[in-house]
């Protein structure tokens, strides 16, 4: 458990953060979203001491992480930045490696966690081993990156911005297998974005900055349905409630079968994301849609079901 | 590289302290309380021996633009790969010759005096203009290039109009390096017999009088230091 | 993932030359080999040897035989033939020519000496010059036009072995070589000597200051404007002015006076070679390490590297290649500085080069001049090589 304790940074006179109260539950993953130079960088830097903070405390499992050496902590915790930061000079598996390097771990039990984690990546050990970063298009580089943050299995990961380099399509898909990967290993992620879409769709819960103060913090829910000023809400926009919908397969919402009334005559595949059900909808005239998988209705979703805030948490 | 943000005071101080030097009286004035010999008076006026020496560079430094922007364009206009390499592998054989054996070989061929030195001069100053011309020309981006040929500029056009006001500071900064270095260049030229302000510096050395050779030196370095920081005022500002 | 890879732009390859070597060369290739045609149809006809009865008299200029005449004619347009109808074998009459013109020299300067007194000197005249020119080129220009690979070094042992056998032993830059036997040997490690030493100083003050500097934007901005400057000043004035402070030094103190300071000599020489030695050094230096990615740093910090491991493992191998190239530059222009550092008594083959001035001997001044501009290119190739294996291990382009 990450706990953030009064916890502000000063550069001269101002204030990049300011008296930051905020628990990171244990594996969970918390977007840090805001504006830039809302300080959410700095927050994430000061967690593994890149940035010393002014004044206030960073608990790791409830210990002051001023009693560690930096390199000490820093060792213990994932670390994935935008730019990859890969070192161009070793191949992928070298870098993999890096950490448990630093450790002193056992070079053959290194090798074949390396394997791995490629593996976890979704890169196949054979081909990529020894390719040179240059080598590596944005996405496959980033999964390195993922993979090197993971290598000494730490049970804290901080990521900055991990998905911002990369073309939309190459986002979506990694942003896909990170989920899948998060589902799996449940490690406590600290993760900074500004792309409200990204927060969204991956947090479990959202940690709203502006201008160095936490906003609000809690369930993509809670900021769409229930937020607690005006900025959240401008910040999140009007259509908040739509990237959400467009985030989530229309099964989520359906109603299930009651047998009685008859089927509505549009029908959509369970598989369509919400959003699109919603235009389709509006396209046809109708209150109800058909929601079927593989031909067979088994569902039904209307507009009440899609307004309802609650489709469940995977 | 060079400049930055002394630039300006540098074009101002280093040529106003080499006039100052030049004024008769004043440099033996500095030099002789050293105790390192007299400067005397040399045959020809320190004044003379600086104004031949930029002549000589000078003079260098026009035959050198005249022959190495157009060798430069020439090898660079397409299908003309093979031209290219030889004249960058002729290039970068001439930076890694020795200035001074470039200006030795010349003696055989041309005999003493300020022939051989100007000759040295042309070839040893050639190198960074050619080099950078070519590597100013060859930077030009194929975008721009394409869409001057998408307006429908002839061949001619394009270059005058595009590549070569792009190229523009890469090229004037293979100039400068070319003079600065050839003020360098023609000091050693006095052992040929050119004249200039290696005179001094070769006759002090032969002659035991360190006061020579400090006059000579301290006129050569200004010069040098003088036409660097002038030529930097050419260069835009980064 | 799709990432469109944008890479290698204006960095254009020559297309490979067609293997089948039926085909004629590109165009271009042609004309290389036409301009190495020229020079050598030149030197054909001009005087070859300049005979003299001592090493400074003047001589008579003589010509080739007829027959040698037109050998040297064919052989100058056979390339230029072989590159438009059998551009693979181009190799061979390049490479004939070139060492048909250095066993010419060898042969003809024997010849002339033949009946002549003990003095008497045979040097190369324009003809031999301009025809040695034009077979270089040609085979530059051979190596454009395919074959394989070695070809474009046939020249290497056949112009080894004509030096071996004794073939130039006749050319009077050899007999002056001969004459001056040991003391040319000397020389040549003088000159190896200050070089490396300079370099070596160069390295052990500039290494630092390049790592302390490239952190620090300020300093580094004034290191680099202050070595700027210094590689202004003309290196003979720069020499100049570094013999009066270290004379007043070894007037002032006699202990260094006795330790070899003095105002001529090695020590003002070496001075002035570090100086110069050390832009270059920095220059790269900062700049390398400057360009080392700033992800792979943060990177590296954030994965808990300490500033040392981070300097070893990341910093440093990122930089060397350009690095390196630096180290380069700066051995290049030693080379050239220590013949110029004769002057002040600092020995080297730039001795040969002033005393052949002084005395007008053409001989002395290329028995000083040539192996100084073989030394360079030697040393440039050397650590150009050792570049490009760096930059490959270590997965970066120089």
């Amino acid at each position: 458990m990450i706990e953030l304790h009064h916890l502000e940074k000063r550069f001269g006179d101002s204030f990049a953060v300011q008296d930051l109260n905020l628990t990171f539950p244990d594996g969970e993953l918390t977007a840090l979203l805001g504006p830039s130079g809302c300080g959410k960088t700095t927050t994430l830097r000061m967690i593994n001491r890149l940035i010393e903070p002014s004044g206030g405390q960073v608990r790791l499992n409830g210990q002051d992480t001023r009693a560690l050496k930096p390199e000490a902590l820093r060792r213990g915790i994932g670390y994935v930045i935008q730019q990859v930061g890969l070192f161009p000079h070793l191949n992928v598996a070298q870098n993999v490696a890096t950490v448990p390097d630093l450790l002193g771990r056992d070079r053959r039990a290194t090798a074949a966690r390396v394997d791995e984690l490629l593996d976890l990546v979704g890169l196949d050990p054979d081909t990529f081993r020894h390719k040179r970063p240059g080598e590596l298009s944005g996405g496959q580089a980033q999964r390195v990156g993922v993979a090197r943050a993971l290598a000494a299995d730490p049970p804290v990961l901080l990521m900055d911005e991990p998905f911002g380099a990369l073309d939309p399509l190459a986002r979506d898909r990694l942003q896909d297998a990170f989920r899948d990967i998060q589902r799996r290993l449940r490690k406590t992620v600290v993760m900074v974005t500004h792309d409200i879409d990204e927060a969204l769709r991956l947090g479990d819960r959202v940690a709203l900055m502006n201008a160095g103060r936490l906003e609000q913090f809690g369930t993509p829910d809670d900021l769409i349905h229930r937020p607690v000023s005006d900025f959240v809400r401008q910040f999140l926009g009007e259509d908040a409630a739509l990237r959400q919908l467009a985030g989530q397969p229309v099964s989520r919402f359906m109603a299930a079968l009651d047998g009685a009334s008859p089927l509505p005559p549009v029908a959509v595949e369970d598989t369509l994301n919400a959003r699109s059900a919603l235009a389709v909808l509006l396209r046809e005239g109708t209150d109800r849609l058909t929601v079927t998988r593989g031909g067979q209705a088994v569902g039904t979703v209307g507009w009440a079901d899609l307004r309802t805030s609650g489709p469940e948490r995977p | 590289m060079r400049g930055g943000r002394g630039g300006r005071w540098a074009a101002l101080v280093w040529p106003a302290l080499l006039l100052l030097c030049l004024i008769p009286g004043v440099l033996p004035a500095l030099i002789d309380p050293l105790g390192l010999g007299e400067v005397g008076t040399p045959e020809r006026p320190l004044w003379q021996l600086t104004l031949t020496h930029l002549g000589l560079v000078v003079l260098a430094s026009v035959v050198v633009l005249a022959l190495g922007l157009p060798l430069a364009v020439a090898v660079t206009r397409p299908g003309r790969d093979a031209l290219r390499q030889l004249s960058e592998t002729l290039v970068g054989l001439g930076q890694t010759v020795p200035t001074f054996a470039v200006l030795a070989l010349a003696v055989p061929a041309l005999g003493f005096g300020w022939a051989p030195t100007l000759l040295g001069l042309i070839v040893y100053g050639l190198v960074p203009v050619v080099s950078n011309a070519v590597v100013g020309l060859q930077g030009v981006s194929p975008g721009a290039l394409d869409a001057a040929r998408g307006m429908g500029m002839s061949a001619r056009q394009r270059l005058w109009r595009v590549e070569l006001p792009l190229a523009r500071p890469v090229i004037l900064a293979g100039v400068r390096t070319s003079t600065v270095y050839n003020v360098g260049t023609a000091t050693v030229g006095a052992a040929l017999g050119a004249g200039g302000l290696g005179e001094p510096i070769i006759n002090g050395l032969s002659q035991q009088n360190t006061a020579l050779v400090l006059s000579g030196a301290v006129l050569a370095a200004l010069l040098a230091l003088s036409l660097d920081a002038l030529m930097a005022l050419s260069e835009p500002r980064p | 993932m799709s990432d469109p890879a944008g890479k290698e732009v204006g960095a254009e390859r020559l297309p490979a030359p067609s293997a089948a070597g039926r085909s004629g060369a590109r165009g271009d290739v042609q004309a290389v080999l036409a301009l190495a045609a020229l020079p050598m149809l030149a030197g054909a006809w001009l005087p070859w040897v300049l005979l003299r009865p001592n090493r400074l008299a003047p001589g008579e200029y003589l010509r080739l035989p007829p027959v040698w005449v037109a050998t040297l004619l064919v052989l100058a347009l056979l390339p230029l033939a072989a590159a438009r109808w059998r551009s693979a074998l181009t190799w061979v009459p390049a490479t004939l020519a070139l060492l048909l013109a250095v066993w010419l020299l060898g042969t003809r300067t024997g010849a002339a000496l033949v009946g002549q007194a003990e003095f008497a000197r045979a040097s190369a005249a324009s003809g031999a010059w301009l025809t040695l020119l034009g077979a270089g080129v040609a085979v530059y220009g051979a190596r454009l036009c395919g074959g394989p690979r070695v070809a474009g070094w046939a020249w290497l042992p056949g112009l080894a072995a004509l030096l071996l056998t004794g073939t130039l032993a006749d050319w009077s830059v050899l007999v002056e070589g001969r004459s001056e036997g040991p003391r040319w040997v000397q020389e040549l490690a003088q000159h190896l000597r200050l070089v490396g030493t300079a370099l070596g100083l160069a390295l052990l003050i500039g290494a630092p200051l390049a790592v302390w500097a490239s952190g620090r934007e300020r300093v580094a901005g004034a290191v680099l404007g202050a070595a700027n400057a210094v590689q202004t000043i003309p290196s003979l004035a720069l020499l100049g002015l570094l013999i009066a402070p270290l004379s007043a030094l070894a007037n002032a103190f006699p202990a260094l006076r006795e330790a070899g300071v003095s105002g001529i000599g090695v020590a003002p020489a070496l001075s002035a070679m570090t100086l110069y030695a050390l832009l270059p050094v920095l220059r790269n230096g900062v700049v390398a390490l400057r360009s080392v990615p700033a992800g792979a740093v943060d990177a590296a910090r954030g994965m808990g590297m300490t500033a040392s491991q981070r300097f070893w493992r990341v910093q440093l191998p990122l930089a060397l290649p350009v690095w390196l190239s630096g180290v380069r530059q700066a051995a290049v222009l030693l080379v050239g500085v220590a013949a110029v550092a004769a002057l002040i008594g600092a020995g080297g083959l730039g001795t040969y080069i002033f005393k052949g001035l002084q005395s007008a001997a053409t001989d002395l001044i290329l028995l000083g001049a040539v192996p100084a501009a073989l030394l360079a290119v030697a040393v440039d190739a050397a650590l150009r090589g050792l570049e490009t294996l760096l930059a490959r291990r270590l997965g970066r382009a120089a």
